[in-house]
């Protein structure tokens, strides 16, 4: 059973400057996996907070479809079920530019999608954000890291020209208890710039908890607080996503594993 | 179980992104007198208003390289570390070779940046002279260097004429229209800097920052 808990927040800044939370993610809970998706719409594009949640939900729906009849086996039908996702994704955003008669850029988004099978984790990123996940052996990796240009503003958007060319697919045949993804803005706090590792005191409570059953509804609500808290937002004035998704650990198996500890 | 977000704690070792710049200063014989002393209060006026911008004490990098002779009279460092100096008046003008230097240590500057995994943003040279080059063609080559540097956006270049200046030259070596300072105006000149900066330092991946007018201090 998987669970998901997931909140984007608007940025001091963008408070302060009037731009609307150009952050947005989704997440679907399939049968025996959960597909997860975040987007940083760029803070130089007017309508790059549309263009997020325009990417996101694209991505999903393309995913569910693709994923509801035989799941990919191997690496390369994986990396092809998303890759397929992302084309999509840019097309809707190109066919919303040309209704709109905005230039293409105008919904320039980052984009992040993950997929999590009981034996698979499949990824799919371009631009800013990272993926983290906590490996069924209790290792914690960067699965996907930033991607940025030479310049610390300087970013690929799905909007660029020849966009699927960058877009960094992944896909390994192993099993994992949880899955950070997180938007730039809580980049710095969590991941080590030089050496990408990710922070394990960041991620801990987090995969602790969503390894047993908690009321998502709530939970969501807690961690948009927590996102818009001071001890966040004094260290970074940017919007800021996390979605978390978990293997809740079977009742009975972690009864047997209590006891075998006593 | 509810997640006890106390507990979350952050990773604070990750260095501030940093945004150098370098000042080319021309403080030749000519500039004596008024304009040495109005560049030396631009200096502090520069120092100043980036002080009023905590993040941007952290993220700008100033270097300051006068000529003539060529001489580094700042070493990249931080803003909130930086303590305007006061120059002197010397010499001739080899505005070539202290080109060439500012590129050269840009360069040596992103190298240590990447070893030390620290992000930044694009470089900024800021050329100020009353004169024309006097190190015969060496301002040829290094005007090349800075027009290959802007077309690969390794470096934003602008170069600012005090009365005197031959504008003719600056405009062949800046691929951005030159500027010709209003009278002794380094004051406002600095406080337009500083505040370009500060926009440059605070700007996320994705932002272009457009340019602020030069209106007020410079003429084009």
């Amino acid at each position: 059973m998987w669970q998901v808990i997931g909140a984007s927040t608007q940025g001091t800044s963008h408070i302060r400057f009037g731009s609307p939370c150009q952050d947005a993610h989704g997440y679907q809970v399939l049968e025996n996996c959960v597909i997860a998706a975040v987007a940083d719409g760029l803070g130089s594009a007017a309508k790059s907070d549309e263009g997020a949640k325009l990417a996101i939900g694209k991505t999903l729906d393309e995913l569910v479809q693709a994923l509801a009849g035989n799941q990919p086996d191997n690496t390369e039908n994986w990396i092809q079920a998303l890759s397929n996702a992302f084309a999509q994704a840019r097309q809707s955003l190109e066919q919303t530019a040309e209704t709109s008669s905005l230039p293409l850029r105008e919904y320039g988004t980052t984009l992040i999608a993950v997929v999590v099978t009981p034996n698979w984790l499949a990824v799919g990123h371009i631009g800013d954000g990272a993926v983290v996940a906590l490996i069924e052996d209790d290792t914690l990796e960067t699965v996907s890291a930033p991607q940025r240009g030479e310049y610390a503003n300087e970013v690929t958007p799905l909007t660029a020209q020849n966009a699927l060319d960058f877009v960094r697919f992944s896909a390994r045949p192993i099993s994992v208890k949880a899955v950070a993804l997180l938007s730039d803005g809580l980049q710095n706090l969590s991941i080590n710039a030089a050496t990408r590792t990710p922070y394990a005191p960041f991620f801990t409570p987090f995969f602790d908890a969503i390894g047993q059953v908690i009321d998502i509804d709530e939970t969501s609500k807690q961690l948009a607080d927590f996102l818009d808290s001071e001890r966040i937002c004094s260290k970074t004035d940017d919007d800021k996503t996390l979605v978390v998704v978990g293997k809740v650990q079977p009742e009975r198996e972690k009864l047997y594993s209590d006891a075998k500890v006593e | 179980m509810a997640i006890d977000f106390n507990k979350v704690q952050f990773d604070t070792s990750n260095p501030e992104p940093r945004c150098p710049c370098v000042l080319v200063l021309d403080t030749s014989g000519s500039m004596g007198g008024a304009p040495i002393s109005e560049l030396n209060a631009g200096l502090q006026a520069f120092k100043d208003a980036l002080s009023k911008d905590e993040l941007a004490m952290l993220r700008v990098e100033v270097a300051i390289i006068t000529f003539g002779p060529v001489n580094v009279a700042q070493d990249f460092v931080t803003a909130n570390q930086f303590m305007p100096p006061t120059l002197d008046t010397t010499g001739d003008t080899p505005m070539g070779t202290a080109i060439n230097l500012a590129l050269d240590k840009i360069n040596d500057r992103k190298q240590v940046y990447k070893q030390n995994g620290i992000s930044y943003y694009r470089p900024w040279v800021f050329l100020i002279t009353d004169g024309a080059p006097t190190d015969g063609d060496v301002w040829r080559t290094a005007a090349q260097r800075v027009q290959e540097a802007e077309t690969k956006k390794k470096v934003v270049f602008f170069a600012v004429g005090v009365e005197g200046a031959d504008m003719n030259i600056l405009g062949q070596i800046s691929s951005r229209q030159s500027l010709k300072l209003r009278g002794l105006n380094f004051r406002d000149m600095f406080v337009w800097l500083s505040s370009s900066l500060s926009s440059v330092s605070r700007s996320k991946p994705g932002e272009d920052v457009p340019l602020q007018s030069p209106m007020g201090w410079g003429n084009v």
